[in-house]
């Protein structure tokens, strides 16, 4: 779980405290409110920085950033 | 009521005053506004064109005679997209049947369906609005939903299963047919959109709108490149698409260009018009308050925020730090509909201030809606009119000395650079 606790701890921000209580890894980032489009490109600068991974543009798919746990899963591939 | 251009501005002694188009498909109408004496107003204006004739109509559709014959279908079906859309399609749409009749696709073999994505159904007097009232009286209107009446097609996108409009899937000729307005994702609306999410079912329109969300996909008034379009016309390709006709219209909602012909080719050749048509060129120095009416894509508050299109266009600031932006919209619909974007619905949330107006002040003024309405989709933060005086007021409050202001009557069309 420490990449999960690491993206979330990155994507936290005060106001969104209500959107973060009870999330699962499994929950849509999206549907939460908690990314959009521009914390998407902080979100891949911080993968890419903190995990020496390169984020391809073909890469670029819900499936692969939309949970905690997608995200987690294609870090891991990168590695 | 047939509309005047160039719209009216002038300076009384009372007041600086301006006409707007107002309204689209529900009154239709310019609306006058009143603004205080000491304001200067410029205005960009799109260029008034005439509406294609019935010969040109004819002449544009001698492919789709050619297609007809060479393929000798039993069934056609036409897809047309819905009110949220701006133009009015019964002119073209009645040489199209004219085509088809005389290809021996008479009523009981043609069907019309509008491809309105997650949007709601249309009455029947709404689609007599869209597509004249002959057309509706004469043929089989079929009205898509996301949720039901779907075929599976023998593509998938990155894995997810493609399931269309059963009617559409088994139709022996498909025909789209389109208008091209600036689309913040997708470069322009129109072409393989009006399959994905056209007339998708709900896992495509949400992947769809999931992607364009996360920023991953397509840019405003570009097509040539563009990701999220390159994807879904490879998947029309693959499904198939037999004719295509990419529109263009005024301000008016009048057709004034037609590309017809292949999904690909003549979508690009009708962005390319639309992009030189509604490019227009604005003075270099920001304005004290810039005012965007959503028209034509006025009919709901859902669809407003397409009043942004100048200002995300122009890729530098067209308003002062510290300076206003008004955005307008007549919504006859009131808050409107969508099965992922709507209030309670699956991409929801409830709305945060606006990244881009984080310099400026954002003033909304809605006719048709109550401010806890405005609320649910756009910040509480942004200061809600319904009445235009207390607007007005307002503005002569924060410049007691006047202030330059600039007016995009057709926002949602309108792009700013160079032509």
């Amino acid at each position: 779980m420490e990449i999960q606790n690491a993206v979330k701890d990155f994507l936290y921000e005060d106001h969104l405290e209500e959107e973060f209580k009870g999330l699962n890894v499994d929950d849509s980032l999206l549907e939460s409110g908690i990314i959009d489009s521009v914390k998407m490109l902080d979100l891949i600068g911080f993968l890419e920085e903190t995990y020496k991974i390169e984020v391809d543009d073909d890469d670029l798919y819900p499936e692969n950033f939309d949970t905690l746990n997608a995200i987690a899963e294609y870090v891991n591939g990168k590695k | 009521m047939k509309l005047q251009l160039p719209y009216r501005i002038g300076n009384s002694d009372l007041s600086t005053h301006f006409d707007l188009p107002w309204g689209a498909w529900f009154g239709d109408g310019p609306r006058a506004f009143s603004l205080p004496d000491n304001a200067a107003i410029d205005v960009a204006n799109i260029e008034a064109r005439a509406a294609l004739s019935a010969d040109d109509i004819r002449d544009s559709l001698q492919s789709l005679k050619a297609a007809l014959a060479e393929k000798q279908p039993k069934s056609a079906i036409l897809v047309v997209d819905d009110l949220t859309r701006p133009l009015k399609m019964a002119p073209i749409l009645s040489e199209v049947m004219a085509v088809l009749t005389e290809a021996g696709l008479t009523e009981e073999h043609v069907s019309v369906l509008i491809g309105g994505g997650g949007h709601r159904a249309l009455t029947r007097e709404e689609v007599a609005m869209k597509v004249g009232e002959e057309i509706v009286d004469r043929y089989p209107i079929l009205d898509h939903s996301p949720f039901e009446n779907l075929e599976e097609v023998p593509v998938d996108w990155k894995g997810t299963p493609v399931r269309l409009n059963r009617d559409f899937v088994q139709a022996d000729f498909r025909i789209i047919t389109s208008g091209l307005v600036p689309h913040s994702f997708a470069g322009f609306s129109g072409g393989a959109k009006m399959l994905f999410p056209g007339i998708a079912d709900i896992e495509i329109i949400k992947r769809t709108h999931k992607s364009v969300l996360m920023g991953f996909m397509g840019k405003l008034g570009v097509v040539e490149g563009n990701r999220f379009r390159s994807e879904i016309e490879e998947l029309a390709t693959q499904v198939g698409v037999d004719y295509f006709l990419g529109l263009v219209g005024n301000g008016e909602r009048d057709v004034v260009k037609m590309y017809s012909g292949d999904l690909i080719t003549a979508h690009r050749e009708a962005a390319e018009y639309a992009r030189q048509y509604y490019t227009c060129s604005v003075e270099e120095e920001p304005y004290d308050v810039v005012f965007v009416n959503a028209y034509p894509k006025d009919t709901e508050l859902l669809q407003a925020a397409n009043a942004f299109i100048p200002l995300k266009s122009a890729g530098r600031p067209l308003v002062k730090e510290g300076g206003v932006v008004v955005l307008m919209s007549a919504c006859s619909e009131g808050m409107g509909h969508h099965e992922l974007f709507g209030p309670d619905k699956l991409l929801y949330r409830k709305p945060r201030p606006l990244r881009q107006f984080r310099k400026q002040e954002l003033l909304i003024y809605c006719e048709n809606l109550t401010a806890p309405e405005c609320a649910q989709v756009f910040a509480e933060d942004y200061p809600f009119f319904e009445n235009w005086a207390d607007l007005s007021t307002l503005l002569a409050e924060k410049y007691p000395d006047g202030f330059r202001g600039l007016v995009f009557p057709w926002a949602s069309l309108q792009l700013v650079g160079e032509q």
